[in-house]
């Protein structure tokens, strides 16, 4: 049985509504391991999403701000800040 | 008197007679300017029953206080009027530098009363002001017509005028600013009101700068909201409003195919800012003293001035000549926004309308003339046919320029399940259903379905920092009941001293707040204010406003939403299956706003506001 590394969390986030484009790779799907207490804001700022360009990210149907923290497994789809005029 | 002028300049058309009117600082304490200013003379001294087309209906151009100064983006003006469209209290705002030259010229506003008996145009030039023949010019479009006069006055002035459909009385016909540039005055049939009284366009040029009370302080507030803007609203100025496309599209607050549909991702890609900027963009463009230059000059290429360039089409245009009617090609939206301009109509209750008559289309139930031009979705030459129809009131043009309301009105039965407005405005394109708090601000919106008087998708969906207005982000959630009509009531607030002010509510944008307003205000007016007492003097702008309404007989049976608002579940989108609780969420907006539960102010709410002399004119509640 593989030994479960509870020091460091592994989550997903998906990125929509134009957010790729913010990120360092321009890439809309971001695999991450980050160590364990990490937030939602640390994730983002890992693939380099400005956090006022996030309204929240949305997990298990309920959406997260930028200070829920990460659990192990979670996948997020990150939602972008409402512009428009 | 730091700010502003203290003055107005009112024209009696029918006589020709122009005079000026002194406004006591007194007054702008108590109503700031702009909107705020244009109620309280629209309420007290004009016939609230006249008919909004007839020449006792006024027009009122004014800037907001601090309109034409060096605050950031203080580039407003407010159109009010009995409106045409909606029967009650009609505004536009509007930007671009024609505020900050009225007041340049010596002026805070202009009231326009009568009809002048044959076309003219004002023109107003450092102090002084003649009305000049427009015959030559009625019939031309706003482009055409922002040239002509220019070549007639000064090659510096600014322009606002009607095209065609203001002319023709169109109910949802604009006032167009800047010429080219073209900033509108859309909503609420404003350019219906100046055709009606032969003004073909008022141009101004000045050269005087208002006095500023603490001007080194105003520049040290200046910078500091500089910086915010250069930090926070980078798309904005990088992409425009349309940049916010595949964002609204991700919230689930895109409205697809007349309001039905919940996901259109790619294809919102297609038509956003975004894209235009790789494919069509040529510069940015800025309002009067604006760092964030939101606004995009782009390459037409198709339709009538195909390889010209226009004003590029904003957020709402994208939504409703793209999403609205299924067109995901962006260079038909952009050539029905530079018809739009040209002609003079909104394009928010524009496009509506081409929806619904798509839709009753689909249903079955073509309007005369529409299979002729082929109105079906996804049609962009359709709608490229149609536009100067609606302006000329030509064929099928007829039944469309009245607005969706009187439309669904003249055919009955199920065309009503089509018209998505309310008070007869049409629905602006952002969605109740993805953003729950919009149902208590569209549904009491004082001018009826406006995004603008709340604005509250910006607080829920985190461009504005919630605890910057006194709520606890924790609690702020896009759907479900709870904070709404708290939210809404406190936005709208808010929104109104915008309006007054005169500022471009795009500073939301770098987290500007009630506490820069009123620094701003202090600083160019030497003041004392509070952000509690600002914002205390826009909840009492709204209640005036809501008064002109009551008065009108506006209650709580016409603060509603349209039926596909309140019970169309969408089944994808991030927003599927989320309805607005409208019953609990106005309950908690009157309690909020100390109104009857009948939507009425109470006595006691009117005289906290300093708004007294309104109790007389309130239905006799009982005890």
């Amino acid at each position: 049985m593989e030994q479960r590394d509870t020091s460091r969390v592994r989550v997903r986030l998906i990125l929509t509504g134009g957010l790729a484009a913010f990120a360092r790779d321009k890439v809309p799907e971001h695999e991450l391991d980050l160590p364990a207490g990490s937030r939602l804001s640390d994730a983002l700022r890992a693939v380099g999403i400005p956090l006022h360009e996030v309204m929240g990210a949305v997990s298990n149907g309920t959406l997260k701000q930028h200070d829920h923290t990460l659990s192990d497994g979670e996948e997020f789809e990150v939602l972008p800040v409402i512009a428009g005029g | 008197m730091y700010g502003m002028n203290g003055r107005l300049l009112a024209v009696d058309l029918a006589t020709a007679q122009i005079s000026t009117r002194e406004v006591p600082e007194t007054t702008w304490r108590e109503y700031l300017g702009g909107s705020g200013l244009g109620a309280k003379l629209l309420y007290s001294e004009f016939d609230w029953r006249a008919d909004p087309l007839s020449p006792q209906n006024p027009l009122i151009l004014i800037t907001g206080l601090l309109t034409g100064t060096p605050v950031l983006a203080s580039c407003k003006v407010s159109v009010c009027a009995k409106s045409p469209l909606t029967g009650i209290w009609g505004e536009s705002t509007v930007g671009g530098f024609w505020g900050q030259q009225l007041k340049a010229a010596g002026y805070d506003g202009i009231i326009l009363q009568g009809k002048a008996p044959e076309p003219v145009y004002l023109w107003v030039c450092d102090g002084k002001a003649e009305l000049r023949p427009a015959k030559g010019i009625w019939g031309k479009q706003t482009y055409d017509t922002a040239e002509l006069i220019k070549r007639e006055t000064d090659e510096k002035a600014e322009v606002a005028c009607i095209g065609p459909a203001g002319e023709n009385l169109v109910e949802i016909a604009s006032i167009m600013f800047g010429g080219h540039d073209s900033r509108a005055a859309g909503r609420c049939g404003m350019g219906a009101v100046m055709g009606s009284k032969n003004v073909k366009a008022i141009a101004v040029r000045g050269h005087s700068r208002p006095p500023i009370a603490k001007p080194d302080a105003l520049t040290e507030r200046n910078r500091a909201a500089a910086d915010l803007l250069k930090e926070f609203a980078k798309a904005l100025t990088d992409f425009g409003t349309a940049g916010g496309v595949p964002g609204v599209e991700a919230n689930g607050d895109l409205p697809i195919k007349n309001w039905t549909l919940g996901s259109w991702t790619e294809k919102a890609a297609r038509i956003s800012g975004q894209a235009q900027a790789k494919e069509i963009l040529v510069e940015h463009y800025a309002c009067w003293a604006c760092p964030i230059r939101c606004g995009k000059i782009v390459t037409l290429k198709t339709g009538p001035y195909m390889d010209t360039v226009a004003h590029g089409p904003e957020y709402e245009t994208c939504a409703g000549f793209g999403s609205m009617l299924l067109i995901d090609d962006m260079h038909y939206i952009a050539a029905a926004n530079d018809l739009c301009n040209r002609l003079g109509l909104d394009t928010i209750s524009t496009s509506s309308v081409i929806a619904m008559a798509m839709e009753l289309a689909e249903w079955g139930m073509p309007l005369q003339g529409s299979e002729e031009i082929g109105l079906s979705w996804g049609n962009g030459e359709s709608v490229l046919k149609v536009l100067p129809m609606i302006a000329q009131r030509e064929k099928i043009g007829e039944a469309l320029c009245h607005g969706t309301r009187k439309l669904a009105e003249s055919l009955g039965g199920v065309a009503r399940e089509f018209s998505v407005e309310c008070k007869g405005l049409e629905v602006a394109y952002h969605d109740p259903r993805a953003f729950t708090s919009m149902a208590a601000n569209y549904a009491t919106a004082n001018r009826g379905g406006c995004h603008l008087e709340g604005l509250t998708y910006f607080l829920e969906g985190g461009t504005f920092p919630a605890g910057l207005i006194g709520f606890d982000p924790a609690r702020i959630q896009p759907h479900g009941t709870e904070l709404k009509g708290a939210i809404a009531a406190k936005m709208q607030d808010f929104m109104d001293v915008f309006n007054a002010l005169g500022l471009c509510k795009f500073l939301m944008r770098g987290r500007i707040g009630p506490e820069f307003l009123t620094d701003w205000t202090n600083c160019v007016t030497g003041w004392e204010l509070t952000p509690d007492e600002l914002l205390k003097l826009g909840e009492k702008l709204h209640n005036l406003k809501r008064m002109y309404n009551v008065r009108l007989g506006i209650s709580r049976k016409d603060d509603t939403l349209p039926p596909r608002l309140l019970t169309h579940d969408r089944k994808t989108g991030r927003a599927a299956g989320s309805l607005p609780h409208l019953g609990r969420i106005l309950a908690d907006y009157y309690e909020v706003r100390g109104w009857t539960p009948e939507g009425i102010p109470t006595p006691a709410r009117l005289e906290g506001l300093g708004l007294e002399w309104l109790v007389e004119d309130l239905p006799s509640v009982p005890a």
